[in-house]
């Protein structure tokens, strides 16, 4: 299996006034093509930090993560930004849609960013819509929509650059377990319809069903690793 | 980003905070309209005074006087000094550039008379191919002077006064000499000296008259200068004396009235001093320009609030949006990009400002033009001046203005957006 992300002797270290606060300390783990992985653990327990620095959101104190060979860690924002538009995708627990553009144009936007034709552009925001069942509410406003509705357009927007990994952080905390499942269920469909990598928070065991592997996170350390074996229980 | 998609994102977020887009765009419209307004005011006056420098005169004519006055630094007192005037200098002062007709001037005083009626005349003796460089009214009847008719005078509507020597003279009546066709005499005599011969008249022809009109013309008396140099040597006392002719004085014309100040310095160069309108025309411009500075400076400083309005407006809009920034950066957008989306939002709202401040300046000047026969007589200018004035460029250069007011004031706030973090993405509240 090829290794696409690498995390080695990721350590965070929050200063809050003289005290020390070690959100992560010394973890190190590899994701796969194609994995989907869970970072499991209860609040505070350091994953969504985690995810922040996977993503280089956040910076690393000490440490090294690796992105399809790339050490994200020591790249400029200008350098960043470049590599997020590429290679990386991202689902928000609270959708973070903006609020006045329609749900094409939310989708586009990463496209936008890349500076992609117009034409490119609506036929792939179109399309990936499509597939997560928008196809009817492409001039809706975020504020027309459900909840389920608003995070199936981010699930499509993180989706619409065709992505090798897509970061979702607790991206069913804001919606009921019904809608969770199927929010679940779209996104597990497309990653592996295109085999991508999938890197998700979320402290509901349920919800952690849908991945192949799960690293279960607490006070900052790697409790355990599961690999395949959730899979085949579900 | 695309240029196309600035504007898409741009402009919905500005909609989106219409009300407040719109109030800080009324702060640059007042902004705007004062300094356009105040501007048109000041170029409107600097034009009322050229209109009125040209009814006095020809602003394109520079005088050379006998009598030449300057100011003597030494003494500190106005002094007059007499310069010879001969053909010679005409010669030379036709042979300047810029410079398309020159004649000489003479003035021979002569006393008319038509039947029962006298008049005092000064009949100015100028060289007739040059007519058409010195603004000479139209003739309204006969024609002009020319040399094949040397002693044949062209009168200015308003030439000469006849009255009655022996009755009461109405003051205020038409003349009651028709020039073109009652009979007229001329004389000479009894001019310079009181000497109490009886004046020998013999006939006057007349070429024409001229139309009405405002400037010293109307009031004149013009024969060909060769008859003028005739009469004057025959009849004025004091070449009698010293055989000696000088002209009263020389008209230079010049072939625009910008290069008449780098003409007048030649001639002055050659030690003659020297008279023009465009004298005074420096003098009303520098007071215009000052009026102006002042004028625009009152204007100028509501921009600079207007300015701050605008800065305050977009820094509201980023603690807002620091969210939305955030969550454009996670997705990919380069900091470059959302500088220049704020860059964008903040011009757009200079546009907007400056549109409608230029809109309303137009109105407004369009209703001060309409009554300004009142209020213009009311501060002094002529009635039918207008007194605001909107040149294009200033139409252009104050929308570009506020353009470049509204760039500079989300210069900071710009600059503010890109430092937030993609962190601020990741927060739950709101």
């Amino acid at each position: 299996m090829e290794a696409i992300i690498e995390v080695k002797n990721a350590t965070k270290i929050y200063r809050v006034g003289t005290e020390k606060i070690v959100a992560l300390d010394n973890v190190s783990f590899t994701i796969n093509k194609g994995d989907f992985c869970c970072l499991l653990g209860s609040s505070g327990s350091g994953k969504s930090t985690l995810l922040n620095i996977m993503a280089g959101i956040e910076k690393i104190t000490s440490g090294d993560i690796f992105i399809k060979g790339k050490k994200i860690t020591k790249m400029g924002e200008h350098q960043l930004a470049k590599f997020r538009q590429k290679y990386l995708g991202f689902v928000f627990q609270s959708y973070n849609l903006i609020n006045s553009l329609t749900a094409l144009e939310n989708v586009e936007l990463p496209l936008v960013f890349k500076e992609e034709p117009k034409k490119i552009r609506l036929k792939k925001s179109k399309e990936i819509l499509g597939k997560v069942g928008l196809e009817k509410r492409l001039k809706h406003k975020p504020s027309q929509m459900s909840g389920g509705q608003q995070q199936r357009v981010g699930i499509a927007r993180a989706f619409v650059a065709n992505p090798e990994v897509v970061f979702a952080d607790e991206p069913t905390g804001n919606l009921d377990s019904k809608t969770a499942k199927e929010i679940m269920g779209i996104i597990k469909q497309i990653a592996e319809e295109r085999n991508q990598t999938i890197v998700m928070v979320t402290h509901d065991i349920e919800i952690a069903k849908f991945a192949n592997k799960v690293i279960h996170i607490h006070d900052g350390h790697i409790e355990r690793i599961e690999g395949e074996q959730l899979n085949e229980e579900n | 980003m695309k240029i196309k998609d600035f504007a898409v994102m741009g402009f919905k977020n500005l909609w989106r905070r219409k009300l407040r887009t719109i109030l800080t765009a009324v702060g640059v419209a007042i902004g705007t309209f004062s300094i356009v307004i105040m501007l048109s005011l000041g170029i409107a006056m600097t034009e009322g005074y050229k209109n009125q420098l040209a009814e006095w005169g020809n602003l394109t004519k520079i005088t050379v006087n006998r009598y030449g006055y300057y100011y003597d630094e030494e003494s500190g007192m106005g002094v007059s000094n007499e310069q010879k005037l001969d053909d010679n200098i005409v010669q030379t002062l036709s042979e300047i550039e810029h410079v398309r007709g020159v004649t000489p001037v003479l003035n021979v005083d002569a006393r008319l008379k038509s039947g029962k009626y006298e008049a005092w005349c000064s009949i100015t003796g100028i060289d007739p191919d040059t007519l058409e460089y010195f603004d000479f009214p139209e003739v309204a009847s006969g024609e002009y002077i020319s040399d094949d008719n040397p002693t044949a005078l062209l009168f200015g509507q308003n030439a000469c006064y006849f009255y009655n020597p022996r009755g009461n003279n109405n003051w205020n009546n038409e003349s009651p000499v028709d020039l073109m066709n009652d009979q007229i005499k001329i004389t000479f005599d009894g001019i310079y000296d009181s000497t109490s011969k009886t004046p020998k008249y013999s006939k006057l022809n007349v070429a024409g008259v001229m139309a009405q009109n405002d400037t010293e013309m109307n009031y004149s008396v013009y024969v060909p200068i060769k008859q003028a140099i005739e009469w004057y040597k025959k009849y004025n006392p004091q070449y009698k004396k010293k055989k000696e002719l000088s002209y009263e004085s020389i008209w230079v014309s010049v072939d625009d009235v910008d290069n008449v100040k780098q003409v007048q310095e030649q001639i002055k160069a050659m030690g003659y001093s020297t008279y023009s309108m465009a004298d005074n025309l420096d003098d009303v411009q520098e007071i215009s320009n000052t009026l102006q500075l002042i004028l625009g400076g009152i204007g100028a400083v509501s921009l600079l609030v207007s300015a701050i309005g605008i800065a305050n407006t977009m820094i509201m809009s980023i603690y807002e949006r620091t969210k939305e920034i955030g969550v454009m950066k996670v997705l990919g957008c380069v900091v470059t990009d959302i500088r220049k989306l704020f860059l964008f939002e903040a011009s757009i709202i200079g546009l907007l400002g400056g549109t409608i401040g230029l809109a309303l300046s137009y109105g407004v000047s369009f209703v001060l033009n309409k009554y300004a026969p009142e209020i213009g007589g009311m501060i002094g200018l002529s009635s039918n001046q207008a007194i605001s004035i909107i040149p294009i460029w200033l139409a252009l250069s104050a929308l570009g203005f506020a353009i470049l007011i509204g760039i500079v004031s989300g210069l900071y706030p710009a600059k503010k957006a890109t430092k937030i973090r993609a962190i601020e993405a990741m927060r739950t509240e709101g």
